[in-house]
């Protein structure tokens, strides 16, 4: 797996917010009526961290990232990217989709350089970037394949490198891994974490799963169920040589999932009360 | 370190791929393409035995070894002094150029169509009401209209064609998932990019498929439109026989609209297999 690097030397204090969310609240039409989906949410998320959401389905985990990515436009509250306010989608925040949202027409060095020929960069300058991103998500031999070729994980791994590739400070990842089998999806975590390092990237990563969100991340926020607001934030704090997954089992790790589930649990309960 | 990750992926991608391949995907004999030749064997069997055996009279049903011969007689003495690769020619011509203009109009068309909501609200609906009224029933209309030449049935199949083709692309940008808009947005794409580097390539499936529904209209569309009003073509062939009993050549007709329908369909499967080998997978 390479070198591994001590969580402590990724932090690099004093960090200013990449991403700022405040009073940020948001709705949908819903057969006549409007259904609130997220409530005076407040979130500041610092260069170079990863931030896990978790919480109950329809908590607006999603529609969160979406309004960061620009897809959506808030209908109260503001979202600044790097001190400027959001203006629709763009380059500067780059997407993982769940469903990978490959272009089934182009190879996967295409894939990956489709960012750069958008943005006018030559053809020899981003061939040179596709290969070496492909390589480091050790698809080298694949370069030429097409998306119906490549299985989930790879294909996964072509979109991952599509970002990075593009140069996005930011990557917002929305459940990139919730298709993919379990221990594929372990080993993608892995080299997530191993390309945040490498790249020092700021994510904003949504998840089902507390054991993801906890591995993955320096700070786990759990939603409320609908209208979602933020319950709590916790500070993940790991054993230092955090890539090995043997961290997954240190008492550390079990501890802080046991919080971090209790508070999921909660909400999850509370939602069921009240939809009877 | 990735190597070895690699090795857990299930994923067993294709060695064949391109042109060459899809010729021998095409031409390799499977189990089922024996049963496709058997049934088209046992068909004609089933034809040899009412026709020969008189269980059908010959005044309605020509035999398969009299219409294999009077394909002969045909290529050697044509049809009415008319040579017999002249009556296809013509067949051929005008619905290759009533499809040609369907397709340079109908696709533009179609993508505008699928891409602006404006667009689409104004012309879907009239499109739509189009659409169902048959060819055929136009055919009166035609010859009022443009007169007995070749430009009414041109028209005609090319009216068939572009309906078709138009709604049909349009349907096709209207299904490219919201995902990829996003996907080419966050990678930076502006709005002409957005349209030629993810809306028409992903639509390229749905145009392949109208352009081949399209063929097969324009096929069937010029031989009813010959039925009317012509002098040439396999359309008037048929209709000319049938009238002065000519019953082989009658069959020869119906068997050379089959051929050349089907043969139309496979070279457009082809080009599918070449160009949009990733369509549905």
């Amino acid at each position: 797996m390479g070198k591994v690097a001590p969580r402590s030397t990724v932090e690099r204090p004093p960090r200013e917010a990449k991403i700022e969310i405040s009073n940020l609240s948001h709705a949908f039409l819903h057969r006549g009526r409007a259904l609130v989906v997220l409530r005076d949410i407040d979130l500041s998320i610092h260069d170079g961290e990863i931030v896990s959401i978790v919480g109950p389905s329809g908590c607006g985990k999603t529609t969160l990232l979406n309004l960061v990515a620009g897809f959506v436009k808030p209908m109260r509250g503001s979202i600044s990217v790097g001190g400027q306010a959001l203006r629709g989608p763009g380059p500067d925040r780059g997407v993982v989709f769940q469903d990978y949202a490959l272009f089934r027409w182009l190879s996967v060095r295409k894939n990956v350089e489709f960012g750069l020929k958008m943005r006018g960069v030559p053809a020899r300058r981003r061939q040179e970037i596709a290969d070496y991103y492909v390589k480091l998500v050790g698809l080298s031999k694949f370069s030429d394949r097409y998306p119906y070729e490549l299985s989930g994980g790879m294909k996964q791994r072509v979109a991952i490198a599509r970002v990075f590739a593009n140069e996005s400070d930011i990557l917002l990842m929305d459940e990139p891994f919730a298709s993919l089998d379990a221990q594929t999806r372990e080993i993608m975590q892995e080299e997530l974490l191993q390309l945040w390092s490498k790249t020092g990237k700021t994510i904003l990563f949504i998840t089902h799963s507390v054991d993801e969100a906890i591995f993955i991340s320096t700070r786990v926020v759990v939603m409320t169920a609908r209208p979602g607001r933020i319950k709590k934030i916790i500070e993940i704090v790991l054993p230092a040589d955090r890539f090995n997954y043997h961290v997954r089992i240190s008492p550390e790790f079990i501890a802080v999932k046991g919080t971090v589930l209790d508070l999921v649990r909660e909400e999850i309960i509370r939602q069921a009360a009240e939809e009877e | 370190m990735h190597d070895a990750l690699l090795d857990l992926d299930e994923g067993s991608p294709r060695e064949d791929r391109g042109p060459a391949s899809a010729m021998v995907r095409f031409f390799r004999v499977r189990p089922t393409t024996l049963v496709s030749l058997a049934s088209i064997l046992g068909l004609v069997g089933i034809w040899a035995l009412l026709s020969l055996g008189h269980i059908v009279s010959n005044r309605f049903l020509a035999s398969p070894l009299e219409v294999a011969s009077e394909i002969g007689t045909l290529f050697r003495e044509g049809y009415i002094n008319v040579p017999f690769h002249v009556h296809l020619g013509y067949s051929m011509m005008r619905s290759l150029a009533g499809l040609v203009a369907a397709i340079l109009l109908g696709i533009p068309l179609g993508l505008l169509i699928g891409h602006n909501r404006i667009v689409s609200a104004a012309l879907l609906p009239p499109f739509a009401m189009f659409r169902p009224v048959p060819p055929i029933a136009l055919i009166p209309l035609a010859v009022l209209w443009f007169g007995i030449g070749e430009f009414a049935k041109v028209f005609l199949i090319f009216l068939a064609a572009f309906l078709y083709i138009t709604l049909s692309v349009a349907h096709g940008v209207k299904e490219v998932r919201e995902a990829l808009i996003r996907a080419a947005r966050s990678l930076g794409a502006n709005d002409r990019q957005l349209f030629f580097h993810v809306i028409f390539p992903e639509t390229l499936p749905h145009i392949m498929n109208a352009v081949k529904v399209g063929t097969a209209i324009s096929w069937a569309v010029v031989v009813a439109a010959e039925l009317v009003a012509a002098q040439k073509g396999l359309g008037y062939m048929i209709m000319d026989a049938a009238t002065f009993f000519r019953i082989p050549d009658i069959y020869v007709g119906i068997v050379f609209i089959g051929i050349v329908g089907f043969l139309l369909e496979q070279l457009i499967i082809l080009c599918e297999n070449r160009f949009v080998h990733w369509s549905g997978k």
